[in-house]
């Protein structure tokens, strides 16, 4: 296995935005069985042409002892959850012109038999500056290239078979005030056959009930992630305070239909500040 | 065409617009100059390297300075990205060329103050190393655009750059690239089937029905239409009620019209029940015959537009927004664009552009009169036939009109009618319809024993229009046919006015007639104004009436009146959010309600609409109140109205409309709401042409779930790959396209990329739309010898059979890939431009696609280039 940070774009976390000029939309991408194939949207708001490879790769988010949440870029060929190998992008190379649209159509060949569940793929959108010209003048063979920074953006794909279904535990709940920052922990685990994609939301409330800071976070579960979350405090006076944490499927930036519901969850822990 | 008179004109008016601007005085502090306080200082300054950036635009890595948490840009680097002109003076001073019509923009580092009212803002600049350093938020200020610094990305950006040059520059070119594609997109399909002319085919039946409650059959009104397409033309025969059922009156029409598109003699002829040629139509029972199109282009033609700018300048015109024509000016600054025009109103902004975005904008209104034939186009009509609603016996007309220019058409001719007692009129006219200039629009026309007929219009653009009209009749002929018994002379004028442009809620108008008979005079005025706030739109008026009249005391009433709109509110929730409210009350000059109303309307679900409304007219009738409630489904429309008066009993009247379509090509009947005579549809089914033979063959698998256009509207195929759209017009070409997206697969692709059939009147043209399974040709291009690629090379990869070619250019490292080739063999090489460039040569190759469904895919292809 080999990890790399793509971008800061684990799912549903990024923007579709990309620095070198090429936005791709939609930000995740959900295909059903039953349509083999979706579509992503390109598009080169810059003044330059960009030359795009696409490719799509097997990975998904894990935090590590820290709580910073990265992509794990797994082996396609051997995961059984991946989707990566049998997807293809079309086309999976172009040059974008200056604003120009352009449609990339993914075709999903699975192998036969395949059991219900969900499988996943992140489709690698890589951009980089396409300016070439020809020209016999130049002592380098008449050829001259100009590149710029090669920038990677990286969409998710989930393609689900049959029935799927998606469950979360959370556990081991724990926060504390660090500096001017609330700094909150757990761990969730996933179950059933598909991965947990929704919200987690946090606040902390005073001995009355009222809320003295609060945090709202996307959370993407595959099979299990240990994430820190973070909302800011400032001035907070010494006492005991408790952390609500809350768990829900509601998302902005995903079409209701395509989110897997789950009964909300909760879970709470107590929070002591101490005098500095 | 003849030029339009008006070559310098646009010169001149873009002078004339520079000028108030270049006088304004600036008010903001945006706008004109930057001085410093502070003479140089750097102390607190560090240099940092940053990225610069326009938006999304442009960008470049600059050295800036850092002084505390403030930015100072570098001017020049900057005014260069931005590509706005700029000079250094000298050491410490940068003069910044904005548009002609505004005063420079000046960084000075010795508190330069600029003369003749300039603003001057004040701020830390500073000179180094040749360039002048300017703080990022005055830069933004004097550019009207926000700057955003961000240190920790070490990153400038002018978030919001659309008023710049580049952006101005980028959008330009957006546009003309959109002109330049339609352009092409208007060129020929490649696949045209003409009209065809079946013995018979297809069969329509329009029907109507209107049942009052009381008597729902013996009351009931009815009309039935049948149209069918008899060698290429439209038969058609009609029957309609007259009285009610009861009454056992029918009036029954038939006719048959065929059409010619390509002939220059005959394009149209009618038989049977048709409506008379000539400028005063009326039915008849005979046959009419013409060369006039059956529907007439919207397009008129190309006005030659020319002016005079400054060398280097590039000029556009936007029609409505959209770009229409694109002319540079040449060493001596003149342009000439060809500019389209149609029929109707045709806005036009011309926009000059400058080599560093400099711009000049004039707006010109074009009308082009319905009347208006292009230069040398001569057409005709002649109608001959017994009288079916006037009260005469015979009729006929020849009626002669020709394009003496593109603004003058002649028209002349005459009609003949047989009356039983009173004897034949022989009327025979002549007239002239021109534009003179842009804004004015002219139309004579006398008839003898008719009238002498004069209009005249003035719209200099959409915000101002003025029309009059004035009518002399012959009141010596006894009971006229073709003009209004008993009258006189008749004037008509009308203004209308949008006094804050035409994209404002606001507007006036103003309108007036005046009738004079044997028996006396009326005369009409009427004054109103409309205003729109958000949902509201409301429009006082007053109109006045007068009446005199031999014998009688003249008679003047005045009446003040206010109507008002309401458009749905969607705040308002899903009860109250959808209603749409109409009211209107009426006040005469004595402070009575003359008429007053309120009707409420709304969309129930997505096919029904009920509407309530009450009308209040002071008299025996009291108030009516009305409710209606109407449904267009997918099989036919519904009205259902119900109405009662004060102390009467409620009048309940159930009326349906609808047409059954035959479709010989599928055997299929379809039911669908509204008339359908002399309309037509096309009907195809979209398949996977494994063998590419074009048509679909047995074993060929159709295709479902194909969304496919046809001209203006759409169908998805269903499981045998079938679709149907009704409702095009019949005997014109419509284009019919695949949308591939919509196919399984990414690799097909549609045989054609344009089609285009002309369907034939009251039924379904059948068409078969082909999908190729495509594949991929996938390569590199590579330099002998070192065996580097090529990148940027364009590639032909021509059809060797059809002899159709596409382009592909090598991407960075030289591989190039072709996506969606039908199966075929096929030549690749490189552009021969290309190869001259490089001084080159490279052998073209040969490449095979076979046909698979699932997608063939070509690898492996390499084209050797040698120097």
């Amino acid at each position: 296995m080999r990890a790399r940070h793509v971008l800061l774009a684990l799912f549903l976390l990024a923007s579709p935005a990309a620095a070198q000029g090429v936005l791709v939309a939609p930000p995740g991408l959900f295909i059903d069985h039953g349509a083999r194939g979706g579509s992503l949207e390109l598009y080169n708001p810059g003044a330059d042409p960009a030359e795009v490879e696409i490719s799509l790769e097997f990975g998904y988010p894990v935090s590590d002892s820290t709580g910073r949440v990265t992509l794990l870029m797994a082996n396609a060929d051997t995961a059984r959850a991946s989707a990566a190998r049998w997807i293809e992008a079309f086309p999976r190379r172009l040059t974008l012109a200056p604003r120009q649209r352009q449609t990339v159509r993914l075709l999903a060949k699975p192998p036969a038999g395949l059991p219900d569940g969900e499988y996943w793929a992140r489709i690698v959108v890589a951009a980089k500056g396409a300016r070439v010209r020809l020209d016999s003048a130049q002592d380098d063979g008449g050829i001259e290239v100009g590149l710029t920074l090669n920038v990677r953006t990286v969409v998710a794909l989930l393609y689900r078979q049959g029935k799927v279904a998606t469950g979360l535990d959370v556990r081991d709940t724990r926060a504390w005030v660090d500096h001017d920052s609330l700094l909150v922990r757990a761990r969730f685990e996933r179950h059933g056959n598909a991965a947990f994609i929704g919200r987690a939301r946090g606040s902390l409330t005073d001995a009355s009930g009222k809320t003295v800071a609060s945090f709202t976070a996307p959370l993407a579960v595959y099979y299990t992630l240990e994430p820190r979350f973070a909302a800011p405090v400032r001035g907070l006076a010494p006492g005991r305070y408790v952390l609500h944490l809350d768990v829900d499927t509601e998302r902005d930036d995903v079409r209701r239909e395509s989110l897997l519901p789950i009964d909300a969850l909760r879970d709470s822990t107590s929070v002591l500040v101490s005098a500095r | 065409m003849p030029r339009a008179p008006s070559a310098l004109e646009i010169a001149a008016a873009l002078t004339l617009l520079a000028v108030p601007r270049a006088r304004a005085t600036p008010a903001s502090a945006r706008s004109v100059a930057a001085a410093d306080t502070g003479r140089g200082d750097t102390a607190t300054t560090e240099p940092v390297i940053v990225e610069l950036r326009v938006g999304r635009l442009a960008a470049s890595t600059v050295s800036a300075l850092r002084r505390g948490d403030d930015a100072l840009v570098p001017a020049g680097a900057l005014l260069d990205l931005v590509e706005m002109r700029h000079r250094v003076a000298r050491p410490g001073r940068m003069e910044v060329e904005r548009s002609p019509s505004e005063p420079p923009l000046v960084f000075d580092t010795a508190l330069a103050v600029q003369g003749g009212g300039a603003h001057v803002v004040r701020a830390r600049v500073l000179w180094r190393d040749g360039e002048i350093y300017v703080p990022a938020r005055t830069m933004g200020t004097l550019l009207d655009a926000r700057i955003v610094v961000d240190w920790g990305e070490l990153v400038i950006t002018i978030a919001d750059p659309a008023s710049l040059p580049i952006a101005k520059r980028l959008a330009r070119e957006a546009a003309r690239e959109r002109f330049l594609a339609r352009r092409r997109g208007a060129l020929a399909p490649d696949l045209r089937l003409g009209l065809s002319r079946p013995a018979w085919a297809g069969m329509v039946l329009d029907y109507a029905i209107s049942a009052p409650g009381d008597r729902p059959v013996a009351g009931s009104d009815y009309s039935l239409a049948l149209g069918a397409d008899v060698f290429g033309g439209s038969l058609t025969g009609t029957m309609a009620s007259v009285g009610g059922a009861s009454a056992g009156r029918v009036r029954g029409e038939g006719s048959w019209n065929g059409v010619w598109p390509d002939s220059r003699t005959v394009q149209q002829l009618r038989v049977g029940d048709a409506v008379a040629s000539g400028p005063t139509p009326r039915t008849l029972r005979g046959a009419y015959v013409t060369n006039s199109p059956y529907l007439r282009s919207s397009e008129f033609g190309v006005l030659d537009y020319a002016g005079r700018v400054l060398p280097g300048w590039s000029v556009e015109a936007y029609r409505a927004g959209s770009l229409v024509a694109i002319d540079s000016a040449d060493a001596a600054g003149r342009f000439d664009v060809p500019l389209p025009v149609e029929y109707g109103e045709n806005p036009i902004d011309f926009i000059a552009y400058g080599p560093y975005g400099e711009t000049r904008t004039l707006s010109r209104t074009y009308r082009i009169g319905a009347d208006l034939l292009p230069a040398r186009r001569f057409e005709y009509g002649a109608s001959v036939g017994a009288c079916t609603r006037l009260s005469c016996t015979e009729t006929a007309n020849l009626d002669l009109r020709y394009g003496l220019s593109s603004r003058w058409t002649l028209r002349a001719g005459a009609d003949q009618i047989a009356r039983d007692s009173l004897g034949g009129l022989f009327q025979p006219y002549a007239g002239v319809t021109g534009t003179i200039a842009s804004a004015w629009t002219v139309r004579l026309q006398a008839q003898r024993q008719g009238a002498v007929q004069t209009t005249v219009r003035f719209e200099p653009s959409l915000d101002l229009r003025f029309d009059a009209s004035w009518s002399r009749y012959d009141d010596r002929v006894t009971a006229p046919l073709l003009t209004p018994a008993g009258r006189r002379a008749e004037w008509a004028a009308s203004a209308f006015v949008r006094p804050l442009g035409y994209r404002t809620p606001l507007y006036a108008e103003l309108t007036y007639d005046r009738v004079e008979t044997a028996l006396g005079a009326i005369t009409r005025a009427r004054v109103a104004t409309s205003y729109q706030r958000g949902e509201l739109r409301v429009l006082p008026y007053a109109r006045i009436e007068r009446e005199t009249g031999a014998g009688v005391p003249p008679s003047t009433e005045t009446f003040t009146g206010l109507d008002a709109f309401f458009l749905p509110h969607p705040s308002w929730g899903p009860v109250l959010g959808p209603l749409w409210w109409r009211a209107g009350a009426e006040l005469s000059d004595a402070g009575t309600v003359t008429a007053s109303e309120v009707t409420v309307a709304r969309p129930i679900g997505g096919a029904l609409r009920f509407e309530l409304g009450a009308t209040h007219v002071p008299g025996p009738h009291g108030t009516t109140f009305s409710l209606t409630l109407s449904a267009d489904r997918s099989l036919l429309r519904s009205y259902s109205t119900m109405v009662a008066q004060s102390g009467g009993t409620p009048r309940v009247t159930q009326t349906v409309q609808g047409s059954v379509l035959a479709d010989r090509a599928t055997h299929a009947v379809r039911f669908v709401p509204g008339p359908s005579l002399e309309r037509a549809g096309v009907v195809g089914r979209v398949f996977l042409d494994a063998n590419g033979n074009g048509r679909f063959d047995p074993g060929e698998p159709p295709l479902a779930n194909v969304y496919v256009r046809v001209g203006t509207g759409a169908a998805a195929t269903d499981s045998a790959g079938l679709f149907r759209v009704w409702d095009v017009v019949p005997f014109e070409p419509v284009r019919v396209a695949v949308d591939s997206s919509s196919l399984a697969s990414p690799l097909w692709v549609p045989t054609y990329g344009t089609l285009e059939v002309v369907p034939g009147p009251n039924r379904f043209q059948p068409v078969d739309v082909p999908i190729a399974p495509g594949g991929i040709v996938e390569g590199e291009v590579r330099l002998a010898g070192d065996g580097r690629g090529v990148p940027g090379a364009r590639l032909i990869l021509t059809n060797r059979r059809t002899h159709a070619a596409r382009a592909v250019t090598t991407f960075t490292d030289g591989a190039f890939s072709l996506l969606g080739v039908a199966p075929g063999s096929y030549e690749l090489g490189v552009d021969p431009a290309d190869l001259a460039v490089l001084h080159a040569t490279a052998e073209p190759v040969r490449v095979e696609v076979p046909a698979d469904v699932d997608g063939a895919r070509v690898e492996g292809v390499r084209l050797i280039v040698r120097r």
